[in-house]
């Protein structure tokens, strides 16, 4: 059980920070260094 | 077919089918660009896949990260991303996805006859023990030599020769002369490793921050590994040589031969109180979470350059090689440097090794392999077995990382590829989420 509210907790962070980075520009940033050599 | 059978297992569907998908812009070569630069290149992928080959279709999650690092920011959507992927299914990534980890797997079916001149020595009535420190010293005399001709023949700085081509050649020649068979060791040493860490700083002062990081990663593996009178030896004869060597180093009123001696004492003191007296050590396989945190952290953000990057073996493989040769709007060719020639050595390096330790990048070096592993032990995905185990170890026998599944199932260097539940014959090797 501890387990299972780690992880849906962990889970939970995974997506705000990924929704953080979206919205603070990451996929930009990324595609500027990946899309050039 | 059987569960047990020899077919193609799923891990190795996903390995191709991932393989393919991730690296499918085959309009490069119709098209005659250098890279794809579309949308999805904005998206970073759960494994180490170069974006800088010409095939590449996504980001690389840690080059993505070590450039958002570069630019002071925080790599929020990779760091997200690598949270999302570990705490789901831990390390699978590395067994189901990675085109590295398969390049790795194929290579070390090649048949390669293990460890010969321990037969040899057997054969002749001589002690192998003895006889491999007479080995190593054959090896390092070798390629001395070969560091001189390299000098005379290209013509460069012999200290560049012996931190770029002689030192990097000397980590598998080790593995093979101290170890006696092909495998990595199980330890790491401390004072080894510190000693690395303080050449590289050395090497840094003298030299710059490229050739510092260079040799650092080198020096790490190198005398982290070995540790103890040949790390002390080797510090103590390259810090003589780093002082000596090049532009003028001044540390308060110390500088040339005093300073060469205090450094010297320093790092034949730190390698044998750590090494010989304390005897600190940690399993060799956490050197990738130094790689992690020195070099796609530290050092990226200090550099502001994805220096991980510069000398990945995979980027080298799947961008480096094909895009030099390739060079489709010409000028490529004329870029090729030292760093080609330093990112060539180490990609021989893995292969080499790769055709006889199971998964020497991922157990040592890989980034993200150190991130996924934390994750293994309380991640949905795990492993479990059962009351049924006869400890029979037909599943260590089969696990390209060469885990003891029955010791312990979620082993931070599982890969998830289920080998282990394949094999195992009491079918005792459970799947839970």
């Amino acid at each position: 059980m501890k387990r299972r509210i780690a992880f849906v907790v962990v889970a939970v962070v995974a997506l705000a920070l990924i929704a953080l980075g979206i919205r603070l520009g990451d996929p930009e940033t990324i595609h500027r260094f990946s899309a050039q050599i | 077919m059987s569960s047990r059978g020899k077919g193609l297992r799923p891990f190795r569907v996903g390995q191709i089918l991932f393989g393919i998908a991730i690296n499918a812009y085959i309009l490069a070569y119709v098209q005659h660009k250098i890279i794809y630069s579309g949308i999805l290149k904005s998206i970073p992928e759960p494994i180490l896949n170069c974006y800088g080959g010409p095939l590449s279709v996504f980001a690389c999650p840690l080059g993505s990260m070590q450039q958002i690092i570069g630019i002071h920011q925080i790599p929020w959507l990779p760091l997200g991303a690598f949270l999302l992927v570990g705490i789901v299914v831990g390390r699978m990534a590395c067994g189901w996805v990675c085109p590295f980890g398969l390049w790795q797997d194929l290579l070390a079916k090649i048949p390669f006859r293990r460890d010969p001149g321990h037969r040899l020595l057997i054969a002749l009535g001589r002690d192998p023990e003895r006889w491999r420190w007479v080995a190593l010293g054959l090896v390092a005399g070798i390629t001395a030599l070969i560091g001189v001709a390299l000098t005379l023949v290209l013509k460069a700085h012999w200290h560049r020769i012996f931190l770029f081509g002689w030192l990097p050649f000397n980590v598998l020649a080790l593995l093979i002369a101290i170890r006696g068979k092909m495998d990595i060791p199980e330890k790491m040493w401390l004072g080894g490793f510190l000693a690395a860490i303080g050449l590289s700083l050395l090497v840094w002062l003298k030299l710059g921050a490229s050739f510092g990081v260079v040799a650092g990663v080198a020096a790490m593996v190198l005398l982290g590994l070995t540790g103890r009178w040949f790390a002390a030896v080797f510090a103590a004869a390259a810090g003589l040589l780093i002082v000596l060597a090049g532009p003028a180093l001044h540390l308060g009123h110390l500088s040339g031969g005093l300073l060469a001696l205090v450094v010297v004492v320093l790092l034949v003191a730190l390698v044998l109180v750590l090494d010989r007296v304390v005897k600190l050590t940690l399993p060799a396989t956490y050197l990738k979470f130094a790689f992690l945190l020195l070099v796609a952290v530290v050092v990226a953000y200090k550099v502001r350059e994805p220096w991980f990057c510069k000398l990945c073996p995979q980027g080298t493989l799947e961008a480096g090689i094909p895009l030099v040769l390739w060079d489709p709007q010409g000028g490529l060719r004329d870029l090729v440097g030292w760093l080609f020639y330093t990112k060539v050595t180490i990609l021989l390096l893995v292969v080499l090794a790769s055709m006889s330790i199971k998964r020497p990048f991922c157990r040592l070096i890989c980034p993200i392999g150190a991130i996924y592993s934390v994750f293994n032990k309380f991640s949905l995905l795990r492993l479990k077995v059962d009351q049924t185990c006869n400890t029979c170890k037909l599943c260590t026998r089969v696990c390209p990382m060469d885990i003891e599944v029955h010791r312990d199932a979620n082993h931070l260097e599982c890969i998830r590829c289920l080998e282990c539940k394949y094999a195992c014959r009491p079918n005792s090797v459970q799947v839970k989420f």
